[in-house]
């Protein structure tokens, strides 16, 4: 599954339907907001071409890692601390792809995929992260 | 001839979601964005001090991604539509 979505995502279901009985790992990444003195965190994306680019990244690591599935869920709205903000499932025959395809899957999205984030403050303030 | 310029996130709240300018028949990226940053006086946010976009600015030309020479040498045509983002922090 591919998605970006201001629902919550239910990770326990996620894994449970991208698990194959070709897969001996399943490597989840859970990306959550952090509390650095912030309210929240606001996200914003260019959702086609987002959708679009995690797609493409997602094939892109079932051909160069060898993975079995890929699953890519990433939030955008207002996010508050604790929240989960992504989840990526690599689904591999081994461990070693899972790692090495969740890691490339994760940093390529922080790299070019268009998807910002707005740290609030609790009095309101706000500033894009660069 | 019109074409339209949307941008996202910190560029958005400076440019706007989405404007319609006009531009001349032999418009390139690069040049038109330049004018707008001109307009907004906030050449800085788009380029460097040589002229050259910020490397990590992203220029899209109707849902394809240009690269820094794409910006300089492809000829704009009425309709178009160029996006420009700013650097990304998603994850």
């Amino acid at each position: 599954m591919i998605s970006i979505q201001k629902e919550d995502i239910d990770i326990g279901s996620l894994i449970q339907q991208s698990r194959d009985i070709d897969m001996g790992a399943q490597v989840v990444f859970v990306g959550t907001v952090r509390d650095d003195g912030i309210e929240a965190i606001e996200f914003e994306a260019d959702r086609e071409t987002a959708i679009a680019d995690l797609r493409a990244l997602a094939a892109e690591a079932m051909d160069k890692f060898g993975l079995i599935s890929v699953d890519i869920i990433h939030r955008d709205g207002l996010l508050e601390k604790g929240e989960t903000i992504l989840v990526i499932i690599a689904g591999a025959a081994h461990r070693e792809e899972g790692f090495d395809g969740c890691r490339f899957i994760i940093e390529e999205i922080k790299r070019y995929v268009p998807i910002w984030k707005k740290d609030i403050t609790a009095t309101g303030e706000s500033h894009w992260h660069d | 001839m019109k074409i339209t310029i949307r941008s996202f996130a910190r560029f958005r709240e400076i440019f706007g979601e989405a404007r319609t300018i006009e531009t001349t028949g032999d418009a390139k990226p690069k040049n038109v964005l330049y004018s707008l940053c001109e307009d907004e006086g906030c050449t800085e946010l788009l380029f460097v001090p040589d002229g050259t976009l910020h490397p990590h600015i992203t220029v899209m030309l109707n849902g394809k991604r240009l690269s820094a020479r794409e910006t300089e040498e492809t000829t704009l045509t009425a309709g178009d539509v160029l996006v420009i983002y700013p650097p990304v922090s998603g994850g």
